[in-house]
């Protein structure tokens, strides 16, 4: 498990990308890159997030996927 | 039908049995308010967007139902935010419908234009901004749902205005969808965690707010007394258990009973359900329950193993733990160990012989003279862990206080929404002088509604929790945290048309205090007292809980 980056498959709607970007923000985790690309016929996005540092001493996994817009969270293989 | 965008925000809040709302109007959400006038919902009209927050909270907090506030665009909208974070931090099931500027402005720095949506992100459980009138049936629908289930917490709805006076032609307003199914304990699970109670010797539950969210105090009494477990509580946890109970331990964590710090000490087993392991429950959290197995049930997956390592979790409402851990649990005699514990309270919970004046004995004489099963809400500060520590509160629902993010100005305005939520109770507010002048603008909305809700300010002059933080571990430099002038606040309460009182707490008039308690409608009662009074026994920011000043150590 690589927990520098992580996979999450969210709804696709304006503010999904915000969100996600706040959600780094508040656990002071630094994003060093966040690429995301739209998936399921645009309905959906696929983001991979990798991290400078681990995401986070706790597994973060969980807290992403209490997200209303986030379908599936999961650190990379 | 056709319906504009404020009849379709109207029309859902009555399919999800909305009967109150309560808000501040203004440019952006006009439309909608228009829409309310003939709505048959009824409006409490706050006097400030965070009252309205925090009535709506009220609201919530008394029927475990989600409650709606409105405000408009701009300051209207960031008025609201603490109330909303406050909401969060405390899992309220809130829906916040806010207007904000026409779509053509949006990005202009227009008039009251601020990215409500932006800075609403990281207080709610979701956020949703409104950009295509066709998205609006589902996301009203959505919006209560996500509120209500699972864990609840607030929702933000952001309505341009453009949107509330669109129309568009629709079938019918979505029916509220059916909370998601609660999983069930898993059996492996349940049977693993009982055997592990089965075997401690010395086992106690520490009891959340999730206990009250799940309407679980009985399942939690009844799995208590036949494991013979006893039972602490965090603050968003008291009146989850009978205060007279003989296995409640009370309050644990910085301001808990240093016999339930001490005894959580001893413990070799901790059942921790509803609760989240917040830094004013355990103290330094390498210290807490050093020699202890911890057990976690939460229904959010998210609060396991976030702060404290569990051996054994779950992931569960607390009502269907309890209920099904209580099967495989087995009746224990576990006399030497509530005996060790009855000995810890005589050591450490000596009941001094208070002399009336001192607060704990004003909040004790309320609570005799108050009708019985009375609600309570506190502000933040001292008074608010004097009331923690002292009063017996009713079992379920009967305690409000801003336990996670500390709101000062939260009592009065959820205090109204308590008593708009249940009449038939008296619901006492005690505050300090600090924290009711952040919302003493509510008690022209409480004058308006005439609610039993009975203001009770412990009055010391200044900024208590704070200067005793200053004296205890700041070298006595005490700068900002003692008022200059003193508030007359009786005859605040009377320009507001509420009958006020003012009383010394040395020359107490119980008849007085008692008609002011018992007469119906609203009162404010200011009681002056030392300011030199300290909330003890206290754990030191950052220390372990069994670290606790006490009063003869610093008195």
């Amino acid at each position: 498990m690589n927990n520098h980056t992580l996979v999450i498959r969210a709804k696709k709607h304006a503010g999904t990308i915000t969100t996600l970007a706040s959600f780094f923000s508040r656990r002071n985790i630094d994003v060093e890159k966040m690429s995301c690309s739209a998936d399921n016929c645009g309905a959906e996005m696929l983001c991979t997030v990798k991290c400078s540092s681990p995401a986070s001493v706790t597994n973060i996994v969980p807290h992403l996927n209490n997200m209303h817009d986030v379908i599936d969270a999961y650190y990379s293989e | 039908m056709k319906l504009t965008g404020s009849q379709i925000i109207v029309e859902s809040l009555k399919k999800q049995g909305i009967d109150v709302v309560t808000g501040i109007p203004g440019s952006a959400n006009l439309p909608l308010y228009t829409e309310l006038h003939e709505s048959g919902i009824e409006h409490i009209l706050a006097r400030h967007e965070q009252g309205a927050g925090f009535i709506a909270q009220g609201m919530a907090r008394r029927s475990g139902k989600p409650a709606v506030c409105l405000a408009t665009s701009g300051p209207g909208a960031t008025n609201l935010l603490t109330a909303i974070a406050d909401a969060k931090m405390d899992s309220v099931p809130v829906v916040a419908i806010t207007g904000q500027v026409a779509l053509p402005f949006i990005g202009t720095d227009a008039f009251q234009e601020v990215d409500t949506f932006g800075l609403s992100l990281s207080i709610t459980k979701h956020s949703f901004l409104v950009k295509d009138i066709g998205d609006l049936p589902g996301i009203m629908r959505d919006a209560f749902n996500i509120a209500a289930s699972g864990r609840p917490g607030p929702v933000l709805v952001d309505v341009q205005k453009d949107i509330q006076n669109q129309s568009i032609e629709i079938d019918s307003i979505p029916d509220p969808l059916p909370l998601p199914p609660k999983s069930a304990p898993g059996e492996k699970e349940i049977k693993e965690i009982a055997e592990a109670i089965n075997k401690s010797a010395r086992p106690v539950i520490y009891a959340g707010g999730g206990v009250i969210l799940s309407g679980a105090e009985e399942a939690l009494r009844i799995f208590a007394e036949k494991a013979s477990v006893p039972v602490a509580v965090s603050l968003r946890g008291l009146s989850t258990f009978d205060h007279y109970h003989p296995l409640y331990m009370g309050l644990i964590g910085m301001h808990g009973n240093l016999s339930t710090n001490t005894a959580f000490n001893e413990a070799d087993l901790v059942i921790c359900i509803g609760a989240r392991f917040n830094d004013r429950t355990t103290g330094n959290t390498n210290g807490f329950c050093p020699d202890a197995r911890i057990i976690h049930a939460d229904i959010d997956a998210a609060e396991i193993g976030k702060i404290r390592r569990s051996d054994l979790s779950i992931v569960s409402d607390a009502g269907d733990f309890l209920e099904a851990l209580v099967n495989y649990s087995e009746k224990k005699d576990r006399s030497g160990w509530i005996s060790r514990i009855n000995e810890l309270k005589k050591i450490h919970d000596k009941d001094f012989q208070l002399p009336g004046y001192h607060p704990l004995e004003i909040i004790r004489t309320v609570s005799n003279l108050a009708h019985e099963g009375s609600i309570v809400a506190t502000d933040v500060g001292q008074h608010q862990m004097w009331v923690a520590r002292t009063y017996p509160f009713p079992v379920g629902r009967t305690f409000f206080t801003s336990g996670g993010l500390g709101t000062m100005g939260f009592g009065l305005p959820v205090a109204i929404g308590a008593a708009l939520a249940d009449k038939t109770k008296t619901v006492l507010c005690f505050s300090g002088d600090g924290s009711i002048l952040m919302n003493i603008q509510e008690l022209a909305t409480l004058a308006d509604l005439g609610l039993n809700v009975k203001v009770i300010i412990l009055d010391n002059g200044q900024l208590g929790l704070v200067r005793q933080q200053q004296e205890l571990f700041y070298g006595r430099k005490f700068i900002a945290t003692s008022f200059r002038t003193h508030t007359d606040f009786s005859t605040i309460a009377s320009g507001f048309g509420i009958r006020g009182i003012d009383m010394n707490a040395a020359r107490i008039d119980m008849a007085q205090l008692e008609s002011a308690l018992k007469e119906p409608g609203p009162c404010l009662v200011n009681i002056n007292i030392s300011g030199e009074y300290n909330v003890y026994p206290m754990v030191p920011p950052g220390k372990e809980n069994i670290n606790m000043l006490t009063e003869d150590m610093h008195e």
